[in-house]
């Protein structure tokens, strides 16, 4: 336990550097740059924004601020999976040929997706303030959100990319999996537009809990409950167990198994 | 500085072959409804019961047919593999002479290379500053430094990648086959440096099957036969045993 995270500091450098690159190969040579970071959140947002108000007959512009604060964590979900999953895979060869910590590449692949969404929140904030989000107070305790899930992402990443070395087909699977779990988070549409009975299966959902972090400051603009908090933690806290627990038994394998 | 050294204890390393490396979550689910499977992978035994010991200043090559288990001995001492049984103890940095270019990244430039390089070999952040001025100093890159190395030509490309893998010196270097696929031309002209790299390392395994090589570096020589180490002794007593059997 202490291990995991003492190789993490020894190679913090290594790290910081995984994350550079990672955020520099997907912003290099398009015209645009990181803007395409923004581009694509916002370009989701405005279609299921429409679709959705529309169906749902919810006024537009506080729709958009609603549909954005469910998105950031949602997204930092979907893109650790996906990117800080592949990272062992992606970097077979390097692992074959130098002892090098194999946890320190989903964990960096999910620094480097946090990086990436807050950049995402700073320029999504300026659209959102102008569709009428509130500034408020509550705004302050963000960084608090973040730092609670991230702690579940990055043990997202970690489970994932051991998962994606013994059973590659899961790559495949897991895709579809998170579009599914999507339109099961209530990103697009408030659980109370849900059939009464079926809610109790949605709240099964870890990341409903977790969107809260973010929704409650950025569209109610009220700290969350206490109880909100201890309740997120507890489920980051399991996931994080649970991957250290699955990397730590299955660690010595994974390089027989590149 | 203290003194390096390699204990390698009764290691012995079974490996699991996998016939079909792709249908691993088809067999998981299949077998979960089959009570008796059939085998998916066999066991061998990669390494089996080694026993090595090298001390500071040794220059230790190791020979074998092809599957003797050279290059995982390799890479059990160098950590990447973990024994089934057995200790690997090491004292000193140990590294890898990294074959040309792995680790680069065609888009980034040579500079961002070098850092990940140097990241990689675990320096700090000074470290690798000096490391991208010494080498810019000897590939004359210039300011192509900043330029994205897929944008080099084929020699400028060689000589960064050559320059990185020489310039961090480990206390125990390994080297896996370390001329394979080099450009006889450009190693010519960095035989200097690479001679200063190898002075620089007071451990160095080495393992090759251009026997020439072993003989002009090596004192001592370890013959590796089916995970097993079949003689190990002075590179003069061992290596003419090693080609007569061989030959014939």
């Amino acid at each position: 336990m202490s291990g995991f995270f003492s190789v993490l500091w020894r190679y913090r450098l290594f790290i910081v550097q995984l994350v550079r690159i990672q955020l520099l190969l997907r912003y290099r040579r398009t015209a645009l740059g990181f803007v395409w970071t923004l581009v694509s959140p916002v370009m989701t947002m405005a279609v299921s924004a429409f679709v959705f108000s529309h169906l749902l007959r919810f006024p537009m512009q506080q729709f958009v601020v609603y549909v954005f604060s469910g998105m950031l964590p949602w997204l930092l979900l979907s893109n650790s999976v996906t990117i800080g999953g592949a990272t062992i895979l992606n970097n077979e060869n390097l692992l074959r040929k130098v002892a090098l910590p194999i946890h320190a590449f989903p964990i960096a692949g999910a620094i480097g997706v946090l990086v990436d969404n807050m950049f995402a929140l700073v320029a999504l904030f300026a659209i959102a303030l102008v569709m009428g989000a509130p500034i408020t107070s509550a705004l302050l305790v963000l960084p608090l959100s973040y730092l609670v899930v991230f702690l579940f992402v990055a043990a997202c990443s970690l489970f994932f990319a051991v998962v994606f070395v013994f059973f590659r087909d899961m790559q495949h699977i897991t895709g579809v999996a998170l579009q599914a779990l999507m339109y099961a988070t209530p990103i697009f549409y408030p659980l109370e537009a849900l059939p009464e009975h079926v809610r109790p299966w949605f709240q099964l959902n870890p990341m409903y809990y977790l969107i809260r972090l973010f929704r409650e400051p950025i569209h109610e603009g009220r700290v969350p409950e206490l109880k909100t908090w201890i309740g997120c933690l507890l489920i980051a806290g399991v996931m994080a167990v649970i991957a250290g627990v699955f990397y730590s038994v299955l660690r010595k394998r994974i390089m027989f198994r590149l | 500085m203290a003194e390096s050294e390699i204990i390698v204890e009764q290691v012995s390393l079974h490996f699991r072959l996998y016939h079909e490396k792709g249908a691993d979550l088809k067999q998981a689910i299949t077998g979960l409804f089959k009570r008796k499977h059939r085998e998916s992978h066999s066991d061998f035994l990669a390494l089996n019961a080694v026993d090595l010991r090298i001390v500071h200043g040794e220059r230790i090559g190791i020979v074998g047919h092809n599957g003797a288990g050279k290059s995982t001995l390799l890479k059990v001492i160098s950590g990447i593999y973990t024994p089934t049984t057995g200790s690997v103890r090491t004292v000193g940095r140990i590294c890898p002479l990294l074959e040309i270019g792995t680790g680069f990244h065609h888009e980034l430039s040579g500079r961002e290379n070098l850092y990940l390089h140097g990241a990689i070999y675990g320096l700090h952040r000074h470290e690798i500053v000096e490391l991208v001025d010494e080498i810019v100093a000897f590939t004359g890159l210039g300011e192509f430094i900043d330029t994205p190395v897929k944008y080099y030509s084929t020699g400028m490309y060689m000589r960064l990648a050559f320059a990185a893998a020489t310039a961090v010196k480990p206390e125990i270097l390994i080297l896996d086959e370390m001329f394979a696929g080099g450009d006889a031309e450009f190693i010519g002209k960095a035989t200097r440096r690479m001679q200063e790299f190898l002075d620089a390392a007071s451990i160095i395994v080495f393992v090759s099957h251009q026997l020439e090589l072993i003989e002009r570096f090596c004192q001592r020589v370890v013959w590796m036969d089916h995970g097993r180490v079949r003689e190990d002794g002075p590179m003069a007593e061992v290596l003419p045993r090693y080609r007569a059997a061989m030959g014939g």
